[in-house]
């Protein structure tokens, strides 16, 4: 599934390290999450529209691969 | 502090885990060419201490995701134990056969350290596997 995730934490001027630490997870969790090998689950996908401020919609698309 | 937080502090760090390894990388060395060297490979216990030396370079290699205890590192040990289950049936089918159609014999210690060194080796490479592909 592809994501926006790094998109949105490049705007937002965040590091891997700053998002990993907003969400409690690893460096390499995020490093996973941008390159699309880790699809999150719904609670991770939950915070994650939580810390960058959008909807889950915004952050992920099912079309795309 | 969040519970991961507090979790990650208790986690030994990268560095502790890689001296072990190389300590325990010695003994077995050691253990493994004497055995060799006196003809008697395998004993047993040295394949648990090399799988050991295995099992701690790999944790080595697996701290920076293992650390956080988040939930990929979570998905990461349900698929490496689910995959070592067809490794370890394919590795006693073959063990099986071996002992079928050859000559070969070995003592039931021999046997359990040689199953029990496999299996620890197989899970902790079967995790640096999946983190690398996850």
């Amino acid at each position: 599934m592809k994501n926006y995730i790094r998109d949105n934490r490049s705007e937002r001027g965040m590091t891997q390290d700053d998002l990993a630490e907003a969400l409690g997870v690893s460096r390499q969790t995020i490093i996973s999450l941008e390159k699309g090998r880790y699809n999150p689950s719904l609670e991770l996908a939950f915070k994650l529209a939580a810390v960058f401020g959008c909807r889950i919609e915004e952050l992920f698309d099912p079309e795309e691969e | 502090m969040t519970v991961q937080r507090f979790a990650a502090l208790r986690t030994p760090g990268k560095g502790v885990f890689k001296g072990l390894a190389i300590y325990q990388t010695a003994v077995a060395g050691v253990f493994v060419l004497s055995s060799v060297l006196s003809g008697k490979f395998p004993v047993g216990h040295e394949l648990l201490l090399a799988s050991t030396a295995i099992m701690l370079w790999c944790l080595s290699a697996l701290h920076p995701h293992f650390a956080a205890d988040d939930e990929r590192w979570r998905r990461i040990r349900e698929r490496g134990m689910f995959f070592n289950y067809f490794i370890l049936l394919v590795f006693l089918a073959v063990l099986l056969i071996v002992f079928a159609l050859t000559p070969l014999e070995m003592s039931g210690y021999q046997t359990v350290s040689v199953i029990a060194s496999f299996l620890i080796s197989s899970v902790f490479i079967t995790f640096v596997v999946l983190s690398r592909r996850m």
